[in-house]
């Protein structure tokens, strides 16, 4: 229904939108039937994916009633891409003549996890019947073999170590055992699990993968269903959600993967190494990495930071630096002095601009951090706790409370209205809950849930009830609220840089760039060994990483997601000294992430 | 886009009611009053309007509720989002209900109880066709209603592409000079010079194109004025052409689908309440044919027509036709759903396209249909095998004052033995009652209501009986009425000896031919060979005639009388 004189001006259109960004228009205009996108932060990745969408539906690429399947790794993701779409795609079509059916419609944007309810609350049904309810069932932990029996739905300890060690395996990519342990997992979710009215998190993949597997007709419909396939945050890909992509992409599936390999920081939860490189093998993909840096395109030194950090990784030994990047960095020759400067810093940021936001992410909690957060408190410095552990038994708890009220709020609502008042009134019900808890944690928390009630309701209130409920869901099940902390009403957060994934402020400080902080004993510096580096002065300089390749290439994806978090600016600091677990002071050195090629300071 | 099953709850009196369709084509047969409009009027409320009236609630203290399957091609599959069978994903279950008069129709996925809005529902583009049009009314480019609008819309269309208006049609010289004669002579009334009336061009001067053009035939009669049937005929088509004009942008957008080639298609489902009334027979097929041909895109010109003024290349659909006429009926049993009383009153649905016959009886079956057609529309049938009995078996009827047609009671010729128990179970499987008459030699196995000769076959039993009551005059009428050489025919050698061995006569051979002349009536033996071989020659169905006419009714031989006495029992027991 759409002729050339149209296609031509959504393509003038894209053309001037994009300021002649050569790889973003050829991203964009690529016929490739699989295409890999090298996306790193702030080079216009979603930009570039609104306007590939846009021009695929201008070129008639996507044949009425087909759709396009676009899925993120992440829930937080998943969500604000649906709501970048929502507000740009319908006036980027928006011509005389041309009458689409409404944009929104023709693409299905979700998380994976958000994708499998959807499919599951349709047709879970012949799996088991408990699944028509997938919106009510309880979630439950299926990591803690103690938690699991203690659950008292007819699991034997044995059979509680089974469940944990499919947790485990998925984790540890472990493939083998999971296929061999498959069905015995998928029977034990249906008669244990499902029949109690609960649903292990990474269950509800499974289950997806099952359906689709058992029912051909079903995987076809959404083969066909779905020609086009989009995936963000590729390089977050697990062995489930990869197991799914396959089974949703056919022959004739166009599919468009984009990531950033340095950003893969979720190695420790299962996220496929290599996977960029593998499949862009496999598969036999074009590859086209966009080159030019948005964020930083008016800060010549972070820009330089920002392109050194990647030569780093794609050549470890030997990276072709053209010119250092000059950084700001700070070393004080005691911690408290480092927590001064961090302090005096902040102030002189927020008397510049009062309403300026800054982030402080640290590589993890420990005693350095604990005299920051002392620190901040003596000197008046409002901060919002955002120092959140994984596995901290207080956050996860917090998750299982909310998703608990939400379930029992969708049981008794027949209507099942989302608005400002019911979710109050959730809100008010899990407060209650916690009265007697108030730790820092749990404060922290209650105000990021009412940040993302207040959300779904004002933000994200173009989405369809259905989606509301499964964005509230995933949030809660994949104890994710920590992912919206950038809209903490308070000007400085702190938190780790894990929990910032994906999120941005306008300064970012990362302190403690020390020897044994980060990287940490664990990370990199317990394999380190003389061989491997040297000290220059006050230095840590890794000589050899090639020896350490994985556990290097991995520190280095968390310091490039930190510094990334920066919209204008990061700032780094340190000390000669270091706390360590037992509140002794120890000498330490520089961090060695900034002793690579093409980073100076003036220390 | 197909429809491929129903289930009908509390609507009119179709209540329980469940029907199977077949792809492409569906004749509804039935007698007057069973349902078949409503079944229709059903399918246009149901795909065209968004609720049920309280007339159409069969009770009005239980809601409506039909379930009904769709059948989506790979172009269409996802028409309804990702709803559809898990079990087989060209369908999709839908049930929708009104609970009350005063509610709209609610559509829900079957499965999954997700409701399906009614926008999608209108998708199916059902177009709705009864003979109770007015094409006089409709068959004009000036009015903008029916499928004059269509007509309009070709006008638009050309002055769209061209550039002009109506206006540029008229030689405005001339009009002006034609102005100037009214307005000279408009002058002289006071009036119109007090107060500057003139004449002028109309400002509307849109539909001036539309009221000189007119539709007529090679004869130049007005379209208006010719015949229904070829008002009809044009009407049909152009109905479908008008439901698309009258589809709005969004719709359009939604309802037209694009297959793996990029070509636009768009469901559509026809459905015809009685389009023969005005059509002679082949007409009437013709039409289906063509219809058919429209669905399935093979009318060269219709496609051209649509791809030319829509961009619609292609159409995906199904034709349902609601009829009493045996004529328009195509060569396919599977296309007919019967609508039937059972013997308790009750109405009851076959479908055709549920009958699953063995490949060998169904090539059978289909090469003998058009004989058979009429029987669908029958209380009872009587099946025989030939055609002589065919003809006379209705005269019979009347001679025991059992009448045929009063009786609903149709008479099928299987033309071989083997077929009447097939054909029998053929109409059984419709609902249709049946008796069966076959050749003795060939009664092989009982079956209900199957009757065999008394003698060899319909010949031998009627010769038997003449003879054995001393009735040879009514065969000498007979032949003396059929054969212009009358009792001086002579039957050769050949065929009566032929004749002996067939019948297993038990007479010595004969060594030359005979005339009916050369016979007397007490060689009750040669009686017999000669008639049953002149019989055997010349049976057709205006012998048929003749046999059943001179026979009295006290000489026809039992078989035929139970036979006929069993079909008006069978048929006063339906319905």
């Amino acid at each position: 229904m759409l002729d050339e004189t149209v296609r031509q001006q959504i393509e003038n259109r894209i053309k001037v939108l994009h300021c002649g960004d050569e790889k973003q228009l050829e991203v964009i205009f690529s016929d490739a039937q699989r295409l890999l996108v090298e996306a790193p932060a702030g080079y216009g990745k979603t930009k570039t994916m609104i306007s590939k969408i846009a021009y695929m539906l201008a070129c008639n690429e996507l044949p009425n009633p087909k759709k396009i399947l676009a899925l993120t790794f992440s829930v937080n993701a998943a969500y604000k891409i649906k709501k970048d779409v929502a507000e740009q795609l319908p006036s980027m079509i928006s011509l005389k003549n041309f009458y689409p059916v409404k944009v929104n419609e023709k693409v299905y944007i979700s998380n994976y996890h958000g994708f499998s309810r959807h499919i599951l609350k349709l047709y879970g049904y012949l799996i088991h019947e408990n699944l028509r309810n997938i919106d009510i069932l309880r979630s439950v932990d299926d990591s803690d073999v103690k938690t699991l029996y203690e659950l008292n739905i007819g699991l034997d300890v044995t059979e509680a170590e089974e469940i944990s060690n499919f947790n485990l395996a998925v984790k540890n990519i472990d493939a083998e055992y999971i296929k061999a342990n498959w069905n015995k997992y998928v029977e034990k979710i249906k008669t244990k699990f499902l029949s109690n009215s609960l649903v292990p998190y990474n269950a509800i993949l499974i289950l997806a993968i099952e359906l689709l597997s058992s029912y051909e007709s079903i995987k076809s419909f959404y083969q066909n269903y779905f020609p086009v396939i989009i995936i963000d945050e590729f390089q977050d890909t697990n062995i489930l959600s990869w197991k799914l992509l396959t089974l949703l992409i056919s022959d004739n599936s166009k599919i468009i993967f984009m990531g950033d390999s340095l950003q893969r920081i979720y190695g420790f939860i299962g996220a496929i190494p290599n996977l960029m490189a593998r499949v862009e093998k496999m598969l036999d993909m074009k590859r086209i990495e966009l080159a030019k840096n948005y964020r930083f395109k008016d800060n010549p030194e972070m820009l330089l930071l920002d392109r050194n950090i990647r030569l780093n990784a794609e050549n470890i030994m030997n990276p072709p630096i053209v010119g250092n990047a000059k950084i700001p960095f700070v070393i004080k020759d005691s911690q408290e002095d480092e927590v001064n400067w961090i302090c005096s810093k902040i102030k002189e940021l927020l008397s510049a601009d009062a309403n300026i936001k800054i982030a402080v992410l640290v590589k993890q909690r420990s005693k350095n951090v604990d005299m920051l957060i002392s620190e901040l408190q003596n000197q008046g410095i409002d901060y919002f706790f955002g120092l959140f552990k994984d596995d901290d038994p207080e956050y996860l708890y917090f998750h299982r409370v909310c998703s608990h009220e939400l379930s029992e709020y969708l049981k008794n609502d027949i209507g099942r209205r989302i608005s400002k008042i019911t979710l109050s009134k959730l809100y008010i019900k899990i407060k209650e809950h916690f009265k007697d808890k108030k730790t820092a944690t749990i404060e922290s928390l209650l105000v990021l849930l009412k940040v993302f009630l207040d959300k779904i309701v004002d933000e994200y209130s173009f989405l369809s009830i259905e989606d509301k409920i499964t964005f509230m869901r995933d949030t809660f099940e994949n104890n994710v609220l920590k992912q919206h902390m950038e809209n903490i009403s308070k000007n400085v957060i702190l938190s780790t840089i894990h929990g910032a994934k994906g999120l941005e402020w306008a300064y970012v400080i990362m302190p403690d760039m020390e020897q044994y902080v980060f990287p940490n004993y664990y990370s990199l510096c317990g394999m380190c060994s003389f061989d491997i580096r040297t000290m220059q002065g006050i230095k840590c300089i890794l000589t050899n990483p090639k020896k350490v390749e994985e556990k290097f290439l991995e520190e280095l994806s968390v310091f490039y997601v930190g510094v990334s978090r920066a919209r204008k600016q990061v700032f780094f600091s340190s000390s000669k000294e270091r706390i360590d677990y037992q509140g002794n002071s120890k000498r330490t050195y520089i961090s060695c992430m900034l002793n690579r090629p093409g980073i100076e300071y003036s220390a | 886009m197909q429809l491929s099953k129903i289930h009908i709850s509390n609507f009119r009196n179709l209540d329980g009611i469940e029907i199977s369709f077949h792809p492409t084509n569906n004749f509804i047969v039935g007698e007057n009053n069973l349902g078949k409009s409503n079944f229709l009027d059903l399918l246009n409320i149901l795909f065209n309007y968004n609720s049920f009236r309280e007339t159409d609630f069969f009770d009005v203290n239980n809601p409506v509720e039909i379930k009904f399957t769709l059948s989506l091609s790979k172009t269409e599959k996802g028409l309804f989002d990702d709803l559809f069978d898990p079990t087989n994903s060209d369908k999709i279950n839908i049930v929708a209900s009104q609970d009350t008069i005063d509610d709209n129709i609610v559509f829900k996925h079957q499965e999954t109880n997700t409701v399906i809005p009614n926008n999608l529902i209108k998708c199916v583009n059902y177009i709705n066709y009864d003979s109770l049009r007015t094409p006089n009314n409709e068959l004009n480019f000036d009015k903008n209603k029916g499928v004059g609008k269509f007509l309009g819309h070709l006008i638009s269309k050309y002055l769209e592409i061209e550039g002009i208006e109506d206006i540029d049609f008229i030689d405005s010289h001339k009009l002006k000079e034609l102005l100037e004669y009214i307005n000279g002579n408009l002058k002289k009334i006071k009036a119109f010079e007090d107060f500057s009336i003139n004449a002028g061009l109309d400002s509307d001067s849109k539909y001036v194109l539309a009221k000189v053009i007119t539709l007529s035939d090679s004869n130049n009669f007005s379209l208006q004025n010719v015949g229904c049937g070829i008002q009809f005929l044009s009407l049909i088509t152009l109905t479908i052409l008008e439901r698309i004009l009258n589809m709005n942008k969004t719709r359009l957008a939604k309802a037209i689908m694009q297959d793996k080639d990029g070509n636009n298609c768009m469901p559509i489902i026809l459905g015809l309440d009685e389009p023969e009334i005005h059509l002679h027979p082949y007409m009437q097929r013709s039409l289906v044919k063509y219809l058919i041909k429209i669905i399935e895109n093979k009318d060269k010109n219709f496609s051209e027509l649509i791809k030319d003024i829509f961009s619609i290349d292609q159409l995906m659909g199904q034709v349902i036709i609601s009829t009493h006429s045996p004529n328009i009926i195509l060569n396919d049993y599977k296309q007919i759903i019967r609508f039937y009383k059972d013997c308790m009153g009750g109405l009851t649905v076959k479908s055709g396209f549920e009958i699953n016959l063995p490949d060998r009886i169904e090539k059978h079956l289909l090469a003998q249909f058009p004989y058979i057609k009429e029987a669908f529309f029958a209380k009872c049938a009587v099946v025989v095998e030939g055609e002589s009995e065919l003809s006379c078996i209705p005269i019979f009827g009347e001679k025991i004052e059992i009448d045929f047609d009063e009786h609903g009671i149709s008479i099928i010729k299987a033309s071989a033995a083997g077929s009447i128990i097939p054909i029998m179970e053929l109409l059984k499987s419709f609902g249709v009652q049946s008796v069966g008459i076959i050749d003795k030699d060939e009664y092989k196995r009982t079956y209900t209501d199957l009757y065999h000769t008394e003698n060899k076959n319909f010949e031998d039993d009627i010769v038997n009986i003449l003879i054995s009551k001393g009735k040879i005059q009514v065969l000498k009428d007979i032949v003396c009425e059929y054969d212009s050489k009358g009792l001086d025919r002579e039957l050769y050698e050949d065929a009566l000896n032929k004749c002996i061995d067939s019948y297993c006569l038990s007479i010595p051979k004969v060594t030359k031919g005979y005339k009916f002349s050369d016979i007397n009536d007490t060689d009750t033996d040669m009686v017999r060979l000669l008639y049953l071989t002149w019989l055997n020659i010349n049976k057709n169905c205006v012998l048929g005639r003749i046999i059943g006419n001179s026979i009295s009714k006290d000489d026809i031989p039992s078989v035929y009388t139970d036979a006929i006495k069993r079909a008006k029992e069978l048929s006063e027991n339906v319905g």
